[in-house]
């Protein structure tokens, strides 16, 4: 065997053992990154002392669903469904209007104050939640909102990062575009809805998601416009029940399936939603 | 269809750039004119504001005898077509051809006829249902066409709707907006920077330069009597050659002194512009454009016209016709219009290496179309004899020509 064949094969054996190590390392913090959820899996088809003897065991012995069926029975977990389906689909679908009108006006409409106004909400960006949580307590309680859907919609309505993505997106797309639909006899509302919205659809896509899993997964805010255990959400129950009362064990199994089950709506959006982001503007310009 | 009248035209951006200076202009019914001009001439924002997308900042654009300052550009009645098509992707040919007439409440069975009617025109009937993105080149610019014939407005604009396509598609389309425009005659309003495009597609071109307008004239006209240097030069592919002569009064004739030659006016020249007599003593630049420079004349001995000698550096057969790069010992004159108006950057890199080659004797590349059939061949020296009633006169301190 030649000594360049050789040092050819070595060096080709050095590069699948490297290969193999970083595929180890990426692996090893996948598995640390799912365990968490494979746990919460596992732990809600098992029995009260099977996830007390074995919490961190992925094999329920035996499984069950008893977990299920008591959410169902014994907790109001259809009412928190049903309320934190109308509170997140309403939050989501407004949303996405009323960040893309926003960021339409922001980044095509020439007015005063213009750059003021973005400033501002550049600046809310950099503001945390934590600090608005009073404030916005004693504004809903003002209003008169306190305790009723619109308190704990309309709060959530625009966020500023929305509108910050909206913005950068609607730059992007080619002007002479929207030139073309003013001469055809499109107004600045029409020219939105019919020409520039369609074409952000990746956009308006991403910000579907991040509404959809904000709202879905928000607590702060439902604790704070509104107390009564018919306007809970699933965050909201589910917080409950992780507090849990005294003498009734430590529930894992029950607190768990709740979690699974809220889960899956924001799993399966994303992954429906993921496939269908692409490049929409192919062919409305010569590149 | 309709007139348009540009009327003391002017356009100042907010931060002081002046884009088009004191435009007059007047467009017949059913007329084809050209913008030509090189890229910041404001041909594009003259366009612009006679759509309604750019505001005009003095004067007053009327279409017909409406002056439309003020209109937005949907109450004008206007159709354009962008140089990037500006199709709606999410929408099929027949949505995109049919988006205008939608916008004017036409109900759908009214569309839908015209849509065809127009889809056939440009031949796309198979592919109405087809999104942009399924198309060629050529076919989103038919559609881009498609959406402007349909509305059926007074006036058609288009603002370079050829550059983005390959050379040959570019002149199929030529012919056919040509086609088009004839058949509907609808008044239109086409800018290019191409010279070529300008002299082929337009009744009447407008030269701009630098936000102003230098000559408006049928084509022909343009290219044998250029109002000044900059349309002399800018106007004719190859470049009209541009040498500094000197004006000599000889007795009773008039002989202009290029180089080491001289060339010996005849008295109809001097009678169609008489002001030349004026600038007896002076220098001005001599344009001679490549046609105007016969090699087997010179070899057979015959014409009558002056005569400049020089040595040939390279040579482009063309096919039917070829060109002789010839370098002649002249002075070229490097005016900012001149250089300005070369189209080909290669022509005015051979202006800029002349100028850096200067070793007393001062040479410039001039170019002759000839014959396929003439026998030149590189690092020949050859005599060119000049056409004298094809010879171009201008000041070199105005640029303006030099005639009556």
């Amino acid at each position: 065997m030649s000594r360049e064949l050789r040092s050819t094969k070595s060096a080709v054996r050095r590069q699948h053992a490297g290969r193999a190590l970083t595929y180890s390392f990426l692996a090893a913090v996948a598995i640390i990154y799912l365990f968490p959820f494979l746990i919460a899996i596992a732990t809600s088809f098992k029995t009260e002392p099977n996830a007390t003897a074995n919490p961190l065991s992925l094999a329920p012995s035996p499984p069950t669903t008893s977990a299920f069926h008591q959410l169902y029975k014994d907790q109001d977990f259809l009412l928190w469904v049903k309320n934190s389906l109308i509170v997140t689909l309403s939050v989501t679908f407004l949303r996405v209007f009323l960040d893309s009108l926003a960021g339409y006006a922001l980044a095509r409409l020439r007015f005063r104050g213009r750059g003021a106004a973005f400033a501002t909400i550049v600046a809310v960006m950099a503001v945390p939640g934590v600090v608005l949580l009073i404030p916005k307590f004693l504004m809903i309680r003002q209003l008169g909102i306190y305790n009723t859907y619109w308190g704990m919609i309309i709060p959530l309505l625009v966020d500023a990062a929305g509108v910050f993505i909206m913005k950068n997106f609607f730059e992007s797309i080619p002007t002479s575009v929207e030139e073309s639909a003013r001469i055809d006899g499109a107004g600045i509302f029409r020219i939105y809805w019919s020409i520039v919205l369609p074409m952000a659809r990746p956009a308006l896509i991403t910000i579907f998601i991040l509404a959809f899993q904000g709202s879905w997964n928000e607590l702060a805010h439902f604790i704070i416009s509104a107390q009564s255990t018919s306007l809970n959400t699933l965050t909201k129950g589910v917080a409950q029940l992780a507090s849990g009362q005294l003498g009734v064990g430590n529930r894992y199994p029950l607190k768990l399936a709740a979690s699974t089950l809220m889960t899956i709506p924001v799993a399966v959006l994303f992954f429906i939603f993921q496939r269908r982001i692409m490049n929409v503007a192919a062919g409305a310009l010569k590149e | 269809m309709a007139g348009i009248t540009f009327d003391k035209v002017a356009k100042t951006y907010d931060d002081g750039t002046r884009a088009v200076s004191d435009l007059n202009l007047e467009v017949a019914e059913g007329e084809f004119v050209v913008f030509v001009g090189p890229s910041g001439c404001g041909k594009t924002t003259a366009l612009r504001m006679l759509a309604g997308l750019e505001e005009i900042s003095e004067g007053e654009i009327r279409i017909g005898d409406r002056v439309v300052n003020n209109l937005p550009p949907r109450d004008r009645d206007v159709a354009m077509v962008f140089q990037n098509y500006a199709l709606y992707p999410h929408m099929t040919v027949a949505e995109n051809i049919g988006f205008a007439l939608k916008m004017r409440k036409v109900s759908k069975q009214d569309a839908r006829p015209r849509i065809e009617e127009t889809a056939r025109i440009l031949g796309l009937l198979d592919h109405l249902d087809r999104k942009p993105r399924q198309l060629s080149g050529g076919q989103r610019q038919r559609v881009a066409m498609g959406r402007a014939i349909v509305r059926e407005p007074q006036v058609f604009l288009m603002d370079e709707p050829l550059s983005n396509l390959d050379a040959k598609l570019r002149v199929q389309m030529r012919a056919e907006i040509l086609r088009i425009q004839r058949q509907l005659n609808v008044t239109t309003v086409y800018v290019t920077h191409d010279q070529v495009e300008a002299m082929t597609m337009g009744d009447r071109v407008a030269v701009l330069r630098r936000g102003l307008l230098q000559q408006f004239e049928p084509p022909q006209r343009l290219y044998e009597q250029p109002a000044n240097l900059f349309v002399a030069s800018f106007m004719g592919s190859p470049a009209m050659n541009i040498l500094e002569a000197t004006v000599e009064r000889k007795g009773d004739d008039v002989v202009c002194t290029v180089g080491p030659a001289t060339i010996a006016l005849p008295p109809q020249v001097l009678s169609a512009r008489p002001a030349l007599l004026g600038y007896a003593g002076r220098t001005i630049a001599l344009g001679i454009r490549p046609e105007a420079l016969d090699e087997s004349a010179a070899r057979n001995g015959n014409g009558d016209g002056g005569r400049l000698r020089g040595v040939v550096r390279a040579i482009e057969a063309l096919g039917p016709e070829q060109l002789a790069h010839v370098e002649v010992e002249a002075k070229p004159v490097l005016a900012e219009e001149v250089v300005e108006g070369l189209v080909d950057i290669e022509e005015a890199d051979d202006l800029a290496e002349i100028r850096s080659d200067a070793d007393g004797a001062v040479r410039a590349m001039v170019v002759a179309r000839l014959d396929a059939s003439a026998s030149v061949r590189p690092e020949e020296t050859v005599e060119l004899v000049v056409n004298l009633q094809k010879l171009h006169f201008f000041d070199l301190d105005t640029g303006a020509t030099i005639g009556a």
